[in-house]
């Protein structure tokens, strides 16, 4: 048999040794990446739910997740988590496209303000471009404006000072204003605000625009931060609905076939890796183990073995689960021991009952 | 207690003891009781221990038989009011929040601001225990409960002094919260035991007008140290419950609800 480009090919070019004959919590897609996190790194992340996996796990493992707009300490663990802080790196909500990701950042530095600027219902002011920071919205105008101030110097610090940015891309559809073309991560009425047909119109993102859209963010964003290395990710979770007229299994496999092209396409940019969770989640070797009850949402198993092959490549160092217990505010503490002693001073005072 | 403030509380007669329940700013008002011979039975949580109170597997309270006895309506609850203590103190991280009601206060500069959503979480996790205890009073009263409100805090420049076992933490000024926070705090803690009342039946009865400057915050002869006020201050809280129970109106439904047990 003459040589061909198959025959002295390495086994991970080869099914039948890179999947069929490897044990499938030991598959691994990855076979070179062009740099490597360090641990002293200041990694941010933003993007589609599945996003929210990867920062976690980051934190467990003691990597220099950078969150550069965190709750303030005196906010139990909870409170802080059901508020929208800690998932990313600010509270930004998840960003499901390109184009949200691109209008963050053309916004946080006044190059771009939609006119749908905040939605107003019962009294409370709801954040158009991240509906589900807060459930009931804000209390106030104010507190909605100053907020968005503070949440906006937050992104900037975090798009000027992060060393590595890992985005998951999670959608293809989306929901933009006909006045200006803003991009909703929700659409208008699901979450907060009220659909109106007259102003709200369906987008499914094609492949160039989503190409189009990523490597304009990646341009500003070096503009602003020339040394930051980016990963790219596609979120393997399926749409929880979709706004084409068909089956939201065919919507599914469209969009996650764009978004994986477009990544491929994006790859190809120096300092770009294209890091496949999507793959590790999704392939059949996983037999449906990946993914829960409702073939939907992935499970710890499944998260477990991308971020296995994650630290393994790109974080190396990263095995080893670091205490999670949530800090305790020491101010707290101490306030609240100094109250106790307060009080108790009063309970000498206390007349006889 | 000065002169002028026992007159007023000897000027007023009770029928019978004033039943007063709760913490440590029970005592202002126990003390002024005393101080002016006014009858009053006073439950002390301080004094009656953990014992007195049964807890549930879901977090209510029950009180024991031989405190409920004593509930004899109408009780004035000074329960708990301390949830908002943790603000007294700087924090190392200046924070602050906007309260809807009062927009026009002003916000710390530079302090991270906080939704008013998730500090009023915060701070009804921590009133929790003690709303739950309130709500145990109004279940073992059969008549009318009032709750009166918990001291507002005080100006900057008059700071009460310290107690002297907290020198070795706060010996600063600058460890104590800037003002206006402080009495955001006091606001939005009071709201939220206000919102309880209202649910359980309950009359919140806000602080006594006299004891507050112009801004609403404690003059500076009622202070007694950095979360309490003083035995004068506790003298027209006993005033305000002696009119409460004056009531005509309200003296009938006691005495119907008296008869009935």
């Amino acid at each position: 048999m003459q040589d061909n480009p198959y025959t002295n090919a390495p086994d991970y070019r080869r099914w039948s040794r890179a999947v069929a004959r490897t044990a499938s919590n030991e598959i691994d897609p990855v076979t070179s990446v062009p740099f490597q996190i360090a641990r002293s790194d200041q990694i941010v992340s933003a993007g589609s739910c599945f996003a929210q996996h990867i920062a976690r796990r980051l934190v467990q493992n003691g990597f220099n997740y950078l969150v550069s707009e965190p709750a303030h300490p005196l906010l139990p663990a909870d409170i802080a988590e059901s508020f929208g802080y800690g998932q990313y790196s600010a509270r930004y909500g998840n960003i499901y496209t390109a184009r949200q990701l691109l209008q963050l950042l053309r916004r946080v530095y006044a190059r771009y303000q939609p006119r749908d600027d905040v939605w107003e219902q019962n009294g409370r002011y709801f954040d158009p471009y991240r509906p589900s920071i807060q459930e009931n919205g804000f209390a106030t105008r104010r507190e909605f404006e100053l907020d968005r101030q503070q949440h906006f110097a937050a992104v900037r610090r975090a798009f000027e000072t992060m060393d590595v940015f890992v985005f998951t891309l999670g959608l293809t559809e989306c929901w933009h204003s006909v006045e200006d073309g803003a991009v909703y991560p929700m659409c208008p009425g699901t979450v907060a605000g009220e659909f109106d047909p007259a102003r709200h119109a369906f987008v499914n993102l094609s492949c160039a625009e989503v190409v189009a859209d990523m490597r304009a963010f990646i341009e500003e964003v070096r503009a602003v931060n020339p040394k930051v290395k980016l990963v790219l990710t596609v979120s393997p979770v399926p749409l929880a609905a979709t706004a084409e007229n068909r089956h939201v299994l065919l919507s599914t496999v469209y969009s996650k076939s764009v978004l994986r092209v477009a990544a491929e396409e994006i790859a190809k940019s120096s300092d770009v890796v294209y890091f496949p969770a999507f793959e590790i989640v999704t392939a059949a070797f996983g037999r449906g183990r990946y993914f829960a009850q409702d073939c939907r949402a992935v499970t710890e198993e499944g998260v477990d073995h991308v971020m296995r092959v994650f630290f393994k490549h790109l974080a190396p160092g990263g095995e080893v689960m670091a205490d999670t217990k949530p800090a305790v505010d020491p101010h707290f503490e101490h306030a609240r021991a100094v109250v106790a002693a307060i009080c108790d001073e009063e309970r000498l005072d206390a007349s006889p009952s | 207690m000065n002169d002028r403030f026992r007159r007023i509380v000897r000027g007023l007669t009770t029928r019978r003891s004033l039943v007063l329940i709760g913490h440590s700013h029970a005592s202002s008002v126990a003390a002024a009781a005393a101080s002016a011979g006014v009858p009053i039975e006073h439950l002390n949580f301080w004094q009656l221990g953990p014992k007195s109170l049964i807890e549930r597997a879901d977090g209510s309270v029950e009180l024991i038989p031989q405190v409920r006895a004593r509930l004899l309506a109408p009780v004035f609850s000074l329960v708990g009011g301390a949830a908002h203590h943790f603000g007294l103190f700087a924090h190392p991280r200046a924070y602050d929040f906007i309260l809807p009601e009062r927009q026009d206060l002003p916000l710390c500069e530079a302090a991270q601001l906080v939704p008013y959503d998730a500090i009023h979480a915060a701070m009804l996790a921590l009133a929790r225990p003690y709303l739950e205890i309130i709500r145990a009073v109004r279940a073992a009263t059969q008549g009318p409960v009032f709750h009166m409100e918990s001291p507002p805090t005080y100006a900057d420049e008059v700071v009460p002094p310290y107690a002297p076992d907290w020198l070795t933490h706060f010996a600063q000024r600058p460890c104590i919260s800037p003002v206006w926070l402080r009495y955001k705090l006091w606001r939005l803690h009071s709201g939220i035991v206000r919102d309880y009342c209202e649910q359980f039946d309950i009359a919140f009865t806000p602080c006594p007008a006299e004891a507050l400057d112009a801004r609403g915050l404690l003059i500076a002869r009622f202070h007694a140290d950095l979360g309490h006020a003083n035995e004068a201050y506790g003298a027209l809280v006993l005033r305000q419950m002696q009119e409460l129970s004056g009531n005509e109106s309200l003296a009938q439904r006691v005495r119907r609800a008296v008869a009935a047990r």
